[in-house]
């Protein structure tokens, strides 16, 4: 992992002492809110339903056993003894006190972490694939790149006041695990005909109100221009895009309205305009920073496990957590192992302090003291020998983390919806729970196969519905909860927008509904190698509409 | 046909920690209980409420004041909107759930 150097520090730390003085200021009075509002925002904290939110980053996901302890202390100490984990891989604290967050981020800080540009109309958090660097199909190990435009993006003089937020992904395997498509800025990593590392570039996606899927900018961008591009995009974006309306202000909109084209002429004449090497990433600068990302020295194991497969012959329980939350990794012998923080009938991406505390003692003891955040809102634990997977399981079973549901029906996305969030519309949780018990029996979830269920509580779409296998939206009309279904969504290579049934669902029929969905799927698939998604690819819409609305609608008659 | 008033309370978050309050009866203070906050049941009181309220914000005490149409009257008032049930809560409608042997602080306040 990276480690904060004396600038770091001495950054971060600054920060904190600015932030500390603005709400000391805020709490006198001698500040307004309507001062004080945008620099909230920008340390991450948020006015919510019930309490100030802090959202602390979590840079690309990656997290140390020492960084987990102390965010449970934090969670004890500060807020109700849990926290989020969310879909851009950061952790939300949803009670905590203003007053409080002064204390807080020296806490963050004394573990190199804190809450800076979380929010506000600035660079986000990078978010990467949570394999990175084990996963077995994997071209290049994308956490130095993420960690290099980290550095570029953070408190940047330029870019700190956006006509809105704006999202950079980065994806270093074959498989897009990163939703590259669905951001701002989504970096591919490739390689060209010479075996030179670049980038192949998108910009453009984004969901919320408007759904876009990226467009390719570059093909490929040769790597050590990948800060020099960036900011080439930044800049055009900055210049052009819209800050006359907020619906209107992300850079999908500028290239939606503006066209592909004219977004690549601009951005390369940026690009070619700059002084010569200007942000040029040098290899010495490149070198240093990979270094930081190593991989561990794992000893030398068997391929394969007897001690796991006698288990799984054994214990169903254990054959699913093996089959589906464990991920070849590069080295023989070892697994990423994705901690399910979607228990049946469970709130998806919640974990307690407790759990925390246990994760960092099974990451110190199995996984080199390391572990990671999924923008699926699931834990990883990236190098786990799979002789250790009996007792890792075991552990985690007795923490109520070991659903080995991962990747299946129960394995949902939800953002917090109306029980926690300002925005909301209607609430996500309890659709979540609900949906989640109906298909948690493990036999027929695996029956079902593969299964991307994503809610959302409003348009603003952090639940990813947009790109959901099955995407449900809640909304208000009347004064109910109601819940738009749409089908085909995809966040990966084949990245989609999902296609909207019909009229919406009530509050007790959106369950049922999705039931009808997966049983038209499972009646009409070519067999159960036939994923969902590809499934609704072959047969279009029609069967699931006529299943959910007219299927029933002679029923009175 | 104008719409008649609809009574009302007036909710906030309180500046330091951001918990949600109600105006009191008196209009001279804030309470966290939903059932102990003033009903305003006329358009001059609500008038006069929103005055008393904003001198709470001009004194840092609290900000986004916003009124809350309810129904009903004692133990029986209500929110109209589930949102503003849900905040009249104080608690998300979906508690954490937890396994055994595993602690949370469970101080969830309020509750209508």
């Amino acid at each position: 992992m990276y480690r904060y150097d004396e600038f770091d520090a001495a950054f971060v730390a600054d920060r904190v002492a600015q932030f500390s003085d603005q709400i000391e200021r805020r709490l006198s009075g001698e500040l307004t809110e309507d001062q004080f509002k945008i620099h909230r925002l920008m340390n991450g904290v948020y006015l919510q339903l019930h309490s100030y939110m802090l959202r602390i980053a979590i840079p690309y996901g990656a997290l140390s056993s020492r960084q987990l302890r102390k965010l449970a202390d934090i969670a004890r100490r500060y807020d109700k003894g849990y926290g989020h984990f969310t879909t851009r891989q950061n952790l939300q604290f949803n009670w905590t006190a203003l007053s409080d967050a002064p204390a807080i981020l020296r806490e963050l800080a004394s573990v190199e972490m804190h809450c800076i540009q979380t929010s506000g109309n600035c660079i986000r958090n990078t978010t990467a694939d949570h394999f990175a660097g084990v996963a077995a199909d994997e071209i290049e190990d994308p956490r130095p790149w993420a960690e290099i435009l980290r550095q570029w993006s953070s408190l940047h003089p330029e870019f700190t006041y956006l006509p809105r937020k704006f999202k950079i992904a980065i994806n270093g395997a074959t498989r897009d695990r990163a939703a590259i498509r669905t951001h701002d800025i989504g970096l591919q990593i490739v390689r060209n005909d010479a075996g030179e590392t670049g980038f192949q570039v998108f910009v453009g996606g984004g969901q919320g109100r408007t759904p876009m899927i990226a467009r390719e900018i570059r093909a490929f961008l040769p790597a050590h221009h990948l800060i020099a591009y960036v900011d080439s995009i930044l800049r055009v974006y900055n210049l052009n895009g819209r800050r006359d309306n907020k619906y209107k202000a992300r850079i999908k909109i500028l290239v939606h309205e503006k066209g592909i084209d004219w977004m690549r002429r601009e951005v390369e004449a940026d690009f070619a305009a700059r002084p010569d090497r200007s942000l040029t990433l040098a290899d010495d600068e490149i070198a240093a920073i990979r270094a930081f990302f190593a991989p561990p020295a794992l000893p030398a194991r068997a391929a394969a496990s007897a001690d796991a497969g006698a288990r799984a012959a054994r214990d169903a329980a254990f054959a699913a957590f093996r089959a589906n939350n464990v991920l070849a990794h590069k080295i023989q012998g070892y697994g990423a192992v994705t901690i399910s923080l979607k228990p049946v009938g469970g709130i998806p991406g919640d974990i307690s302090a407790d759990q925390m505390e246990l994760v960092a003692d099974l990451a110190d003891k199995y996984s080199q003291g390391e572990a990671r955040v999924s923008h699926e809102q699931n834990l990883v634990l990236p190098h786990v020998a799979l002789d250790d997977l009996p007792a890792l399981h075991d552990a985690l079973v007795a923490a109520g983390l070991g659903d080995g549901n991962v990747g299946l029906a129960s394995d949902i996305i939800a953002c917090p919806g109306l029980d926690y969030c300002a925005l909301a519309t209607a609430r996500s949780i309890p659709i979540a729970q609900d949906i989640s018990k109906r298909f948690g029996h493990l036999a027929r979830a695996a029956d079902i196969g593969p299964l991307k269920i994503k809610i959302s509580g409003c348009i603003n779409a952090c639940g990813h519905h947009h790109v959901g296998h099955i995407g449900i939206l809640g909304l208000e009309r009347r004064g109910e909860e109601t819940y738009q279904l749409t089908l085909g969504g995809s966040a990966d290579e084949a990245s989609a927008v999902g296609q909207i049934t019909g009229p919406g669902f009530a509050a007790d029929e959106i369950v049922d509904a999705v039931q009808t969905v997966t049983e038209v799927y499972l009646a009409l698939r070519k067999g159960p190698d036939e994923a969902f998604v590809d499934a609704f690819r072959r047969l279009g819409m029609a069967p699931f509409k006529t299943a959910l609305y007219e299927r029933n609608a002679g029923a009175d008659i | 046909m104008a719409r008649a008033f609809a009574s009302q309370v007036l909710s906030a978050n309180r500046l330091a920690d951001g918990r949600v309050v109600f105006l009191g009866p008196d209009r001279a203070g804030w309470v966290d209980d939903f059932h102990a906050a003033g009903v305003w049941r006329t358009q001059a009181e609500a008038t006069a409420a929103i005055g008393a309220a904003q001198t709470f914000v001009a004194g840092n005490v609290v900000l986004d004041v916003a009124p809350v149409e309810v129904t009903g009257d004692g133990d029986r008032l209500r929110p109209v909107s589930l949102r503003d049930a849900i905040r009249a809560a104080l608690r998300p409608s979906v508690a954490p759930r937890l396994p055994s042997g595993f602690t949370l602080d469970t101080t969830f306040g309020g509750g209508i």
